[in-house]
């Protein structure tokens, strides 16, 4: 009963997944052909999207977009997670609370704005430009998972580093910084899968489509004509993003661990 | 190496004042042991010496220099925390370097000094372990470490022992007085644990409420407690207390009678202007459970509601009728039942009288025993 459930689940969950792999192996009318047995396999297409566009350049663009979005947030968000977390201010808790608030905006609401004010920086149709926008995106919820993270350190250690002579910056970097590593991870983790998927603000805030972000430049794929959707180069290409994301989390799956501070303080 | 001076030392939090005008000499390699109740102000107290909170009024000395403002790395002092605060990323050696390389301290003057505090601890095999993998006497020991590399002035201990178990707590605190004879650094410890404070302290600081109850050595505050709260605290198990009514006083005695029960007389210095109370007056009298001799008639019985064996001796909670049980320290080897009437009579030269406003009165001096052999 348990394995005929499991195997519902499975089934369900990676379908979609495998339809995409076995879809982006055919080309032609073999696309529509359903079989069980997979015959005529080719990698045409992941040699299409790479000669008829400049898919590589657009993977590069995400990566870098992806990555930077990453460190910015997670330098900000460690700053910020610092202060909240671990220092006593006035309007401490209001602020936590306007930051989970921002966090649930829908991104549509926020597109118009975020155009306006991208484009009168002048960072339109620029990479930077799309950091900015998903660090506005990201930073809430880094900000608050770390600040959480920040708060379950115990506070002895941080006084203990502090008769120690360290001052909050080396309290930052020495102390806090590896002991919430694998929050780090978790976090980073999360601001890259966000960066990396995003639609709507790279879709607004790119023209030309050597900026484009892998996610618009496959849903902007076209074929020969406007009446055909090449489903075998969009499957490919949707293959061709995801494994990134698969290869992080299996390298990180170690770091995203519990127990952070086992053995600091009893028990 | 260092003398520390507190003077009129007062911590509030908002409207709540935890600590009120503390005085507090402590002197060159000795080592107090603050100790109460739980909210006294002890911990308190030994933060606001640390430097981890700032004080409300008053000032802190560490050798006649004012160290109120100072940040607590600035102080010259060292502390062991309650929950160990080891750094859980960092092996044993590196807790106890991180306060050295902070100070940027040359590598080898860090491995010398690391390795000599870990030959004092005997560490030296657990070194290279984290935090987890270490037993709660020994992160204890890393802390203590960690404490003795920094070469302080002044080691302070909070409540170092409270999360270990019984045994090790017992073998740990000879390694502290232990640590006391080798180190000769002024140490000043906070427990809630009157026996820790018995057993290594030169001077006891007993603080209730904010405010120091009495301070003295050990065995001053056993015989001479100031007040009740102070001859309640000190001593295990505690005093008993038991309301009475004087009826005599004399130049070198007080006698009291305890309600129902009879009279004794209790022998005490009479202050040079008098005695200020009168006959009739209420006082408490307190006897220390050891203090009780078993006799065969009297003069005072009661009966026995419960029995505690030890092995080594024997807790008698004894009924007197007049209030709450009376607890008595017999031998082991006694054979007592419940329900047993018990007669009893009073060590006298060790009882103590205390007044209405639960202060008590000069005891004479006791007279030195001397073991007949």
């Amino acid at each position: 009963m348990f394995g005929v459930l499991l195997l519902c689940i499975i089934t369900f969950a990676a379908f979609p997944f495998v339809w995409a792999i076995v879809t982006s192996l055919k080309t032609g009318s073999d696309l529509f052909t359903p079989e069980i047995v997979f015959s005529k396999l080719t990698l045409k297409n992941y040699k299409a999207i790479f000669t008829e566009q400049p898919f590589g350049e657009n993977i590069l663009n995400s990566l870098s977009v992806a990555v930077a979005t990453v460190l910015v947030s997670l330098l900000i968000a460690f700053s910020a997670a610092f202060a909240l977390g671990r220092i006593d201010f006035r309007g401490k808790k209001t602020l936590l609370i306007m930051v989970l608030a921002v966090s649930m905006f829908p991104q549509i609401a926020i597109l118009s704005g975020m155009f306006e004010l991208i484009r009168s920086i002048g960072f339109y149709d620029q990479l930077y430009g799309l950091v900015f926008a998903y660090l506005a995106l990201v930073l809430p919820y880094t900000t608050w998972i770390l600040t959480n993270f920040m708060r379950q350190v115990p506070k002895e250690i941080e006084e203990a580093a502090i008769v120690d002579g360290a001052s909050s910056f080396q309290i930052m970097t020495h102390i806090f910084m590896p002991l919430l590593l694998p929050a780090l991870v978790t976090t980073g983790l999360l601001s890259f899968v966000t960066a990396w998927n995003e639609f709507l603000f790279a879709l607004t805030l790119t023209l030309s489509s050597n900026m484009r972000t892998v996610p618009v430049a496959i849903a902007l794929m076209s074929g020969a004509s406007e009446f055909e959707l090449p489903w075998g180069n969009i499957m490919a290409a949707s293959v061709i993003v995801t494994l990134p994301l698969v290869c992080l989390m299996l390298i990180f799956q170690r770091k995203i661990i519990s127990g952070l501070t086992s053995g600091a303080v009893k028990g | 190496m260092a003398k520390l001076s507190i003077q009129n030392l007062s911590k509030n939090f908002g409207k709540v004042e935890i600590l009120r005008n503390i005085d507090l000499e402590i002197e060159d390699n000795e080592f107090v042991v603050f100790v109460g109740p739980s909210g006294c102000g002890k911990s308190t107290l030994l933060r606001l010496i640390a430097g981890l909170e700032d004080s409300s009024s008053g000032d802190i000395l560490i050798n006649d220099e004012i160290v109120t403002d100072l940040p607590p790395s600035k102080r010259g002092i060292a502390m062991v925390f309650q929950s160990y605060a080891l750094y859980p990323h960092m092996t044993a050696y590196e807790n106890m370097a991180f306060g050295l390389k902070i100070a940027k301290n040359s590598k080898q003057d860090i491995e010398e000094k690391v390795k000599k505090a870990a030959a004092i601890l005997q560490l030296e095999q657990l070194l290279e372990r984290k935090p987890k993998e270490l037993s709660g006497g020994q992160r204890q020991r890393v802390a203590i470490g960690r404490a003795i590399v920094r070469n302080p002035q002044v080691f302070l201990f909070d409540e170092p022992l409270s999360n270990l178990d019984a045994s090790l707590r017992i073998q740990m605190r000879m390694e502290i007085a232990k640590l006391k004879e080798t180190l000769q650094t002024t140490m000043i410890y906070v427990t809630h644990d009157q026996t820790e404070a018995m057993t290594l302290a030169d001077k006891i600081v007993v603080l209730r409420q904010g405010v120091i109850e009495q301070i003295g050595s050990p065995l001053h505050l056993y015989h001479h407690p100031r007040n009740l709260f102070v001859a309640g605290f000190i001593g295990s198990p505690s005093m008993n207390f038991i309301k009475s009514k004087i009826t005599d006083l004399q130049n070198d005695h007080v006698e009291v009678e305890f309600v129902k029960m009879g009279k004794v007389k209790i022998p005490l210095k009479c202050p040079e202007n008098g005695w200020d109370v009168k006959v009739k007056d209420s006082v408490t009298l307190g006897v220390r459970p050891e203090h009780f001799i078993l006799t065969e008639t009297g003069p005072f019985k009661g009966k026995i509601v419960l029995i505690e064996r030890l092995g080594s001796e024997t807790y008698l909670y004894v009924d007197i009728k007049t209030q709450g049980p009376i607890l008595i320290r017999t031998e082991g080897n006694q054979v007592f039942k419940v329900g047993q009437t018990l007669h009893f009579d009073i060590h006298k030269p060790e009882c103590h009288i205390f007044d209405e406003n639960e202060l008590s009165f000069e005891r004479l001096p006791l007279k030195q025993k001397i073991k007949k052999a």
